[in-house]
């Protein structure tokens, strides 16, 4: 039901610019993963060619094991929402519904017709007399109801208000419940999803920055604060992410892993360890300074 | 009918339907016009040749790719599944246009008293190739505009709209000629002949419309 | 709801044994399923069945196959033990580190809860 990815040596470049630059990462099937990358980071065109929308430049993409450009059988089980919908903009909304529902196998039209009262959009609007909120919610209804074994939502929530974001997380995790499935997220806003997300992906200038368990990621991240002394032999041989220096005190943040005895040094030096949210982590493993 | 057929209907009816009323219209005018102006038995047919069907197909052509074939793949229909219920779907509306101009020129020609079932099947079989030979076309010339831009297909647009010229001249059917005046022309190619050339032009602009559409990356989207 | 400090699956974790402790959740009672706690909290339900995982490796949660999971009947006795072992590691001596530094003598503190706190 579920499809895993796996991703090898992908590169693609558009003319003379590079969007993505050997990249390599598997995705197990059935989790619902966060894709994260700034703007311009390659997110959305390592997810086009997830869905067949181009092929690589070099290296491979494999969806349940298989080449996914032109592989019907694949591609069926594929659902991907872009930012602005590939859609008729002159269509209504019932008629795009209509049409998702005669092309796709597997996608559940009264579910897309509860969603669309849930999200309150109105079926017989054009989709570009739409709010970009509202075709934002438009491309989760098809995404949700499409059902596909592969779901990927790009950049899904863009311009949706607070309330439908909220109605977009409950609707999906209620649907993942009873339909489980392969979901990936793709956001540069992570605060508000990070706990929807089993594993992060993190990608930068096309490249693979880190993978894994989402907790796992973020208890790497550590922030490290006392005397600049001891801070500073504290974190000698760590990758330190950002400090501030604020009088005689100063805070780092490093990637780790700490290990046991790592902890016991910072109790002897008198530090204070604090979490790192995973938004903060991701900016500065993302950030100019440390590319 | 397969989902694409179906969905494709659903695309165009109403499209469909809004251009023959406007033509249906077109012609009871231009024939009263000519009927109540000239003495000569000139009729709708003799004078347009009935090239406007082919103008718009190879028009529905270009629309085929520009604006479905992105969307169906986006829905998860691969090019070739998408292409093939095209082809049916063209195929269809191709044959259907050019039954209609087969019946609207048996008309005008009985109106004339010149009724000639040799001729207007002949014409009729022409139309069929010229209005699949325009469709041709059109998917070629928005081929090369989504997949390569509008410098590049701007350049090609001699090879992209060479289906639809060269048919036209085989069968001595550019708008400035009719089937009326075609015996006049010294100048023709047996009719067999011309259909095979028509049919050569047809096979090579979907052979050419199919390689370059089966591997045609969909546009990023930029918001 | 969750704060950043410990992992989510923690702290689901350390929930459960608060209500447990707190008698809203008496022995044999069911839970929330792990898909309800999920939508309830919005969290992954991979995240809310790690924290159920770790409360049933702890014994605090049994389950019932095919039905869900259910508070053992030994928890709130077990949690209680566990907690008050805890006790002078978790509020004690902190406390006694803080009034040192700023200068307290453990007399008056000795004193101060003899009266019974600040009542």
């Amino acid at each position: 039901m579920s499809l895993g990815v796996e991703v090898a040596d992908l590169s693609v470049r558009y003319g003379d610019v590079t969007a993505l630059d050997g990249l390599s990462f598997t995705l197990a099937p059935g989790k619902i993963y966060g894709l994260l990358g700034r703007n311009g980071s390659g997110k959305s065109t390592l997810l086009s060619v997830l869905a067949a929308f181009r092929r690589p430049a070099a290296g491979r993409v494999l969806v349940d094991g298989q080449d996914p450009f032109e592989n019907p059988s694949v591609m069926s089980r594929i659902c991907l929402i872009r930012e602005g919908g590939d859609l008729y903009s002159s269509a209504r909304v019932r008629d795009v519904v209509g049409f998702a529902a005669c092309v796709r196998e597997g996608f559940d039209k009264a579910y897309a017709d509860r969603l669309l009262d849930v999200f309150q959009i109105p079926r017989r609007r054009r989709v570009q007399a739409l709010s970009r909120g509202q075709r934002s919610a438009l491309g989760s209804v098809l995404g949700l109801a499409s059902r596909a074994p592969l779901t990927i939502l790009d950049e899904a929530y863009l311009g949706m208000d607070a309330p439908s974001r909220y109605t977009f997380y409950d609707a999906l995790l209620e649907d993942y419940a009873e339909h489980p499935r392969t979901i990936i997220l793709s956001t540069h806003l992570i605060e508000e999803v990070a706990r929807l997300l089993e594993e992060v992906v993190i990608i930068d200038r096309g490249r693979l920055v880190l993978a894994g368990d989402t907790e796992d990621v973020r208890a790497r991240g550590v922030t490290v604060t006392g005397r600049a002394a001891e801070v500073d032999a504290f974190t000698a041989g760590l990758t330190v992410l950002n400090s501030q220096t604020l009088g005689a005190t100063k805070s780092a943040t490093v990637f780790g892993p700490l290990d046991d005895e790592r902890r016991d040094r910072a109790r002897t030096y008198e530090l204070d360890l604090g979490p790192v949210a995973l938004q903060d982590l991701f900016v500065h493993l993302t950030r100019e300074s440390v590319r | 009918m397969s989902p694409i057929l179906r969905s494709m209907w659903h695309n165009y009816r109403y499209t469909f339907l809004i251009y023959w009323i406007i033509m249906g219209l077109f012609i009871v005018a231009a024939q009263i016009m000519v009927s109540n102006t000239t003495d000569q038995d000139a009729v709708y047919a003799g004078l347009t040749n009935f090239a406007p069907p082919k103008y718009f197909l190879s028009v529905m052509g270009v629309l085929f790719v520009i604006v479905n074939l992105p969307v169906y793949v986006a829905h998860g229909v691969s090019r070739r599944r998408y292409m093939t219920g095209t082809a049916v779907f063209a195929a269809l509306i191709g044959a259907t246009y050019a039954l209609i101009s087969m019946i609207a020129i048996t008309v005008n020609l009985g109106f004339a008293g010149r009724l000639d079932g040799a001729l207007i099947s002949r014409v009729g079989f022409a139309h069929l190739l010229t209005d699949y030979a325009y469709m041709g076309a059109g998917w070629l010339i928005g081929v090369t505009y989504y997949r390569y831009g509008p410098w590049y297909a701007t350049f090609l647009l001699p090879f992209t709209t060479s289906p639809a010229w060269l048919t036209d001249g085989v069968f001595n059917s550019l708008w400035t000629t009719s089937p009326f005046t075609v015996q006049n022309l010294a100048l023709r190619l047996p009719y067999a002949l011309a259909v095979l050339a028509a049919l050569a032009c047809i096979a090579g602009a979907v052979a050419a419309g199919y390689a370059l559409a089966r591997t045609v990356p969909l546009k990023p989207r930029r918001a | 709801m969750f704060d950043d400090r410990s992992p989510i699956y923690q702290q689901i974790a350390d929930k459960i044994k608060d209500d447990v402790l707190r008698g809203v959740l008496s022995p044999d009672d069911q839970v929330m399923s792990t898909n309800q706690y999920a939508a309830y909290y919005r969290i992954n339900p991979a995240t809310a069945a790690k924290g159920f995982q770790r409360l049933m490796e702890e014994g605090v949660l049994y389950k019932k196959r095919g039905i869900g999971m259910f508070v053992a009947p030994d928890a709130p006795e077990r949690l209680r033990t566990e907690r008050r072992e805890r006790f002078f590691a978790d509020v004690v001596d902190p406390m006694i580190a803080d009034a040192q530094a700023v200068g307290v003598p453990l007399a008056d503190i000795v004193r101060h809860i003899e009266k019974g706190g600040s009542r």
